[in-house]
């Protein structure tokens, strides 16, 4: 038996239980949507795990600002990393959604764009990461910058896509899921769903900052 | 009371110091100009007439180029003895505050100058201009703020041009949506009441930069 912290099983567990559900589980037949429904489980956790990551990681940035310590560098790095994978991991399933629920893999829509906007701030962050050779240097800045970064992604999640019509369902008179579509069926899989992937997110950012940390050491010891 | 004073002395001074380097480097002030005044030719050229929203569109873009352009150099001017003595003189706050001031009144310059090569070139679209330039000038307060900390963060990463262009894009792209929404109802002529709301959100989210700017810019401060 491998040692694993509780919440390490419990992402096991859940995402055990929700990916056969939500392949093979039941779900409400809808035109157009049909099969494409079950995207609710794996597209829709991606934006709830990014969103939680990108502020795991905002809030190490300040902890570093407040305590100068690199270990949270690292974990803010982390955690951009892995939100910036989910996001894109959300932005590509949408997109193969889109195609053949809207009919193009692009259509402009809100949400559409206010993602893509919130993937170029964090490669943004990635770029400025890589310019710097001070370790220390790069920490500070890097931290306001992400800082700065997620206050704009605040109005721009948030607000901005409320303001316009979205063909997202939910908006601009779609049939939203949480009216009547999410039936208790898709939500016993959707909750656990989004609980699954975030915990995955978190194992993933901690995977990536013991990788750091061995790569620094390395480094430490063979230069 | 007295410190209040004090700091607002300083502030002055700091503006009339900046306005009156700035006057000396008169070919620099004359380049940023010229940027803009060739790419509205080179849009006029291109387009030959322009339609009211495609005016907006290239509009906001030039001034978009044109400011990070403008702003880019606000750190970057200064050499290292120069940087020294402003940052003795003042505190953090006072120091970003007569930066962003300064912009402010650059980006209005350039607004100024873009607009009437604009209307001479591709003639007036809007049935509002006079609402059209308060959107301008209140967008340029928020611009000016998030450009000048992405300034300040880019010359802290050795000032590479293009990290400026590609780390302050993404982070204006919420303002820019809302200045071009607004500036699209003062080409339409709207009644002011229909766009109260998003003049509201454009003056939280100039709320929003500012204060990120303010709290996060001491910790950039010095090394």
């Amino acid at each position: 038996m491998p040692r694993l912290q509780p919440y390490k099983w419990i992402t096991l567990l859940m995402l055990s239980l929700v990916i056969p559900m939500g392949w093979m589980g039941e779900v409400p037949r809808k035109i157009i949507l049909n099969e494409s429904i079950r995207n609710l489980y794996f597209h829709v956790p991606m934006w709830f795990g990014m969103i939680f990551l990108l502020a795991a990681s905002a809030w190490h940035s300040l902890v570093y600002l407040r305590h100068r310590k690199l270990q949270h560098d690292d974990w803010a790095d982390a955690y951009s990393v892995v939100g910036l994978l989910f996001g894109t991991l959300g932005l590509s399933t949408g997109m193969i959604w889109a195609q053949f629920t809207w009919g193009a893999w692009w259509s402009g829509d809100p949400k559409q764009n206010a993602s893509a906007i919130a993937l170029l701030m964090y490669l943004a962050y990635r770029v400025l990461r890589n310019s710097f050779s001070q370790p220390e240097t790069r920490a500070r800045v890097s931290a306001v910058y992400n800082l700065f970064a997620f206050a704009c992604l605040i109005p721009l999640l948030f607000i901005l896509p409320r303001m316009t019509d979205s063909l997202h369902p939910g908006n601009g008179g779609n049939p939203g899921f949480n009216s009547y579509d999410l039936d208790g069926r898709m939500r016993v899989v959707f909750y656990p769903a989004v609980i699954a992937f975030t915990l995955l997110g978190f194992w993933l950012s901690n995977v990536y900052t013991r990788l750091r940390r061995i790569s620094h050491l390395l480094q430490d010891r063979y230069s | 009371m007295n410190t209040t004073l004090g700091s607002l002395r300083t502030l002055l001074s700091l503006i009339k110091f900046e306005l009156r380097s700035e006057w000396r480097q008169q070919n620099v002030l004359a380049g940023i100009f010229l940027y803009a005044a060739t790419a509205v030719f080179v849009a006029y050229m291109t387009f030959r007439i322009l339609p009211g929203p495609t005016w907006v569109a290239v509009y906001w873009l030039i001034m978009l180029f044109s400011s990070t352009h403008a702003i880019g150099r606000s750190f970057g001017s200064s050499s290292g003895v120069r940087l020294l003595f402003e940052q003795s003189l003042a505190a953090p706050g006072v120091y970003l505050a007569s930066k962003i001031m300064y912009n402010i009144f650059l980006l209005v310059l350039i607004h100024l100058l873009t607009c009437l090569c604009m209307l001479v070139w591709g003639g007036n679209p809007f049935q509002d201009l006079v609402r059209f330039s308060w959107v301008a000038v209140v967008g340029h307060i928020g611009l000016s703020g998030a450009l000048t900390l992405i300034a300040a963060i880019s010359r802290k990463a050795s000032g590479q041009a293009t990290l400026m262009v590609v780390l302050s894009f993404p982070v204006v792209m919420p303002l820019m949506l809302l200045l071009i929404r607004l500036s699209m109802h003062a080409l339409d002529g709207l009644n002011p009441e229909a766009g109260q709301t998003y003049m509201l959100q454009l003056l939280a989210l100039d709320l929003l930069i500012l204060s990120t700017a303010f709290l996060l810019f001491p910790y950039l401060w010095r090394d």
